[in-house]
């Protein structure tokens, strides 16, 4: 079980992430999410959309309503340039993080 | 016997009472229809696949708590203020998608409550224009009083709308039986428009009023002194 603090840090990189390779709505990136986790990082599916409805305030991803497969109608999140910018820095952060304790890590080894 | 729409819109309800207000509703709706459909694919009840579903969106208060702290725009928030000073706190519920659902206030009682609500002020409107107005404007020029320019605006619009009075009362009254008889989504809007026409009416005629008070006290004093 992943820590509530980590989820809620890694939601916004991993949507801008997510986003970067298409436009994508709420049900989707939440499957998509749990899929490449192998059902690890479980989301509370509604606090996706507050997350959401964040960013595209931020001016980082944009939305617009269309419709989906049952005609219904669906809400759809893409990514922004600016969005492009605060993932990269993300990524830049992220692989820090990444950087240091796996080199910490394997010191332990050693 | 189990009925997703129904079981639905009790949860729509749940969902305004708590606060969270459309579009995210819509949203959060079709989160939970694609969620109870994908689960009716694996086979599993549909009663079971809405709690479960309900449950997976997580608590209601939490959820609240962090779309409030998303906020709207400002145009969202003026909005919001007027239809609740207009007497209709949720204007999403009053256009709720599921029309077959819910049942909407009676044709005639829209209308009733309209009438009865304009008549006073319109009245009062209409007598002012006729009996006040014109020794008001005398009073103002015997005291040397010019109006600024936004209570001449104010007034010519009055005068305006008392002149063509009649068409166009004929004129909405057109776009009425219009809207009654050609669109279906009206019955939807028709107690929300009508709200907030009745409260803009009886604002604008306040206002008025608001403005000549002002003019007469100011014209009073000014008035003793040109004598």
């Amino acid at each position: 079980m992943i820590r509530k603090e980590l989820v809620a840090a890694s939601a916004e990189p991993l949507i801008l992430s997510l986003l970067a390779k298409g436009e994508s709505y709420g049900y989707a990136i939440i499957q998509e999410v749990k899929a490449r986790s192998g059902g690890k990082l479980n989301w509370t599916d509604g606090m996706l959309y507050p997350v959401l409805h964040r960013l595209e305030r931020r001016g980082l991803i944009k939305s617009r309503w269309g419709e989906s497969e049952t005609g219904r109608k669906r809400k759809y999140y893409s990514l922004k340039k600016e969005g492009k910018a605060a993932m990269a820095q993300h990524h830049e952060h992220w692989t820090l993080i990444h950087g240091v304790l796996s080199g910490l890590k394997k010191e332990q080894y050693v | 016997m189990f009925n997703l729409e129904t079981a639905i819109a009790e949860w729509r309800t749940q969902m305004l009472a708590a606060g969270i207000q459309s579009p995210a509703l819509e949203e959060l709706e079709n989160h939970l229809r694609e969620d109870v459909a994908e689960q009716a694919h694996c086979g599993i009840a549909p009663e079971t696949a809405f709690t479960i579903a309900v449950q997976q969106l997580g608590r209601t208060e939490l959820l609240q708590a962090e779309f409030a702290k998303v906020g709207g725009t400002a145009f969202e928030k003026i909005k919001q203020l007027f239809c609740t000073l207009a007497g209709i706190p949720n204007p999403q519920l009053v256009t709720n998608m599921n029309t077959s659902l819910h049942k909407f206030e009676p044709r005639w009682a829209t209308y009733l409550k309209s009438t009865v609500f304009v008549l006073p002020a319109l009245g009062l409107w209409l007598a002012c224009c006729v009996f006040v107005l014109p020794k008001l404007k005398e009073i103002c020029s015997a005291a040397g009083l010019t109006f600024p320019t936004a209570v001449r605006a104010a007034l010519t619009g009055s005068d305006l709308v008392k002149n063509n009075f009649i068409l166009l009362a004929l004129g909405a009254s057109a776009i009425l039986i219009l809207l009654e008889w050609r669109s279906h989504r009206w019955a939807r809007y028709r107690r929300l428009v009508f709200g907030v026409l009745v409260f803009g009416l009886n604002s604008a005629v306040l206002v008025l009023f608001a403005i000549l008070l002002v003019l007469a006290c100011i014209a009073a004093p000014m008035l003793l002194h040109a004598k």
